[in-house]
């Protein structure tokens, strides 16, 4: 029996799907169902939704031998697991946003306080390029909020459309990183479960080649 | 420090006493002698990857000691005093408590127990790494567990392929990262910028899949294109081969892409995973580098695996006491002097007590025979 934890929301119900084209998975996940776990009795599959900052944690204690997870949370959280596959759903972008129009005062202002879910690669990046003071707000959501009351001059937080920004005010200052949904695979499970992986890893694989040549990357 | 300390009651500190009984007896049938080195290092001494991760502590002089984070830098300098009074052949083993100051990862536990044995030869021969493979799968056979993998890498396998394409060592370090993690598209992406050609590129990617059994080191050949990967592999491949014929091979896999901490270990190196539990319980490797350091002619090789996780799998050693043996203040001299008879697992009372309290008390603690002492009398309840 393979464990396999999928983020709750969006990306969950769009890697069932690509699950169910690949011939991996033979159950109904119902959008509005409070279960937390599927069990495919016929693929000898358990399929565990969890919030996607726990799914590389679920991975990296083997309570789920592999998960899907944004690549964005696999940045944050270090842990020691196998990334091994890009499932190419999911993208988006990790950006540096603040309130529209204000991008010149926050390049000049010192001091500056960034509010993020993400604090290490906040952190990391602007490291990297030198800033003289920065100081990271850990939000956990609703991280636009931040630069309209004032709490933080900036943002570090994915965009896809961009539409929430600009609902509430905000604009991309700088993209950061490109992200999208990775396949991720405990260390002990790949070695220890390797022909039933491997398997997964081959169907899924197969998956995306097809779709590829489908739809080609955009 | 968490102001949760770890406290090993019966069972778990049976358990740790079994497995130094076990440890002793199989690692001595090969002559590995037991070595209790000082728990201080001098802070100055540590390889920068344990720098970080070491309890500190000042000394009254402003000299900076740390708590050992593993076992294999003291019980070095223990080897180095031995040859200098002559021998090169020395085979050591340890158990004892390791220190780390940061658990960042699943299953770090901040104070546990190593065991693990280190193998120093005037010479560097492949027959040291299979024994002391050999000897990590019967550490795990000896601690009861039927389903494990010991995984075996080799780390000039990629060290002599970087050479080949003149990747200078910050790269290198990035790109065994990724390897190491087998980043499929993560090694796509930072070679890619490095205007590498794409035969090259997949290459990289393919050996983050040569991992499997035998048949990883026939795939691996084509992959071998210098002398040093060439040498690495064969003799992967005899190590291999020797332990599958001495009836190892359920126990054992292979990974050419394991690639942690490349700079320290100089050949073979190997990680213990046993079933259900999602992280290692045992590594190690070969590592000459080490003795290159203190200037001397050794060369070295060894394991350690951690107990704390083992003990998060292992089944009991079903101990429990078996009898009691109770008495009244006459028959203090006769029940001391009886223990002796008995080999099963005692239970002596420390002071005179009537014989249905001893049964109570006997009942409590699951022990099944009753002997009380009455004067001169022995009763058996």
């Amino acid at each position: 029996m393979i464990t396999i934890a999928l983020p709750k929301g969006r990306l969950a119900q769009e890697t069932a799907d690509f699950f169910e084209k690949c011939g991996l998975l033979n159950i109904k996940m119902e959008e509005d169902s409070r279960k937390l776990i599927f069990i495919d009795e016929v693929n000898n599959l358990r399929i565990i939704l969890v919030k996607p900052f726990d799914v590389p944690t679920y991975v990296e204690y083997g309570a789920a031998d592999m998960g899907v997870v944004g690549k964005d949370v696999i940045m944050e959280k270090n842990v020691n697991i196998f990334e091994i596959l890009d499932m190419g759903i999911g993208r988006c972008f990790l950006a540096l946003a603040g309130v529209k129009g204000k991008k010149e005062d926050f390049i000049r202002k010192k001091d500056k306080v960034i509010a993020t879910k993400y604090p290490e690669v906040t952190r990391e990046y602007f490291e990297k390029i030198n800033h003289q003071s920065l100081k990271v707000i850990r939000l956990n959501g609703s991280v636009e909020l931040a630069p309209l009351l004032g709490l933080a001059d900036g943002i570090v937080d994915v965009v896809e459309t961009g539409r929430t920004l600009k609902e509430n005010g905000l604009e991309v200052y700088e993209k950061l990183f490109d992200i999208s949904a990775r396949l991720i695979i405990n260390r002990a499970s790949l070695k220890m479960k390797k022909d039933l992986i491997n398997d997964i890893v081959g169907r899924i694989e197969r998956g995306l080649e097809i779709e590829g040549a489908i739809c080609p990357k955009s | 420090m968490g102001k949760k300390f770890t406290d090993y009651c019966p069972p778990g500190s049976i358990f740790l006493e079994r497995v130094r009984e076990k440890i002793g007896k199989l690692y001595g049938s090969f002559g590995y002698e037991p070595v209790e080195p000082s728990v201080f290092l001098d802070y100055e001494d540590l390889y920068f990857k344990d720098k970080n991760n070491s309890f500190k502590v000042v000394d009254y002089d402003g000299r900076v000691l740390t708590l050992r984070t593993e076992y294999t830098l003291s019980t070095a300098e223990m080897a180095a005093r031995i040859n200098d009074e002559g021998r090169d052949f020395i085979k050591f083993y340890y158990f004892g408590k390791v220190f780390r100051y940061i658990t960042e990862n699943a299953g770090d536990y901040r104070e546990f127990h190593q065991i693990g044995i280190e193998n120093i030869m005037g010479k560097d021969d492949p027959f040291a790494d299979i024994e002391v493979i050999a000897l990590a799968v019967e550490t795990l056979l000896e601690l009861g567990f039927k389903n494990f993998t010991v995984d075996m890498g080799e780390v000039n396998f990629f060290k002599g392929i970087t050479f080949d394409y003149g990747f200078d060592e910050e790269s290198s370090e990035i790109l065994c990262k990724l390897i190491d993690k087998k980043d499929y598209i993560g090694i796509e992406n930072f070679l890619g910028d490095k205007n590498i050609k794409n035969s090259v590129i997949d290459d990289f990617r393919k050996i983050t899949r040569l991992y499997g059994k035998g048949e990883v080191l026939k795939k691996a050949k084509g992959y071998a294109k210098n002398e040093t990967s060439k040498k690495s592999l064969e003799r992967l491949s005899f190590i291999y081969e020797k332990l599958k014929s001495m009836g190892y091979e359920k126990y054992i896999s292979l990974d050419l892409g394991m690639l942690k901490h490349i700079d320290y270990y100089t050949g073979i190196i190997f990680t213990g995973y046993i079933e259900g539990l999602g992280y290692p319980v045992l590594s190690g490797g070969r590592y000459d580098s080490l003795f290159l350091k203190y200037n001397r002619n050794l060369y070295a090789v060894g394991f350690a695996a951690g107990l704390e996780r083992i003990l998060e799998k292992a089944g009991s050693f079903g101990e429990g006491f078996k009898v009691y043996i109770g008495y009244d203040e006459e028959g203090f001299k006769k029940a001391f002097n009886f223990t002796r008879y008995i080999n099963d697992k005692i239970y002596f009372q420390s002071f005179p007590e009537k014989p249905e309290d001893s049964i109570k008390r006997a009942k409590k603690l699951g022990a099944e025979k009753v002997y009380y002492f009455r004067g001169d009398e022995i009763f058996f309840l």
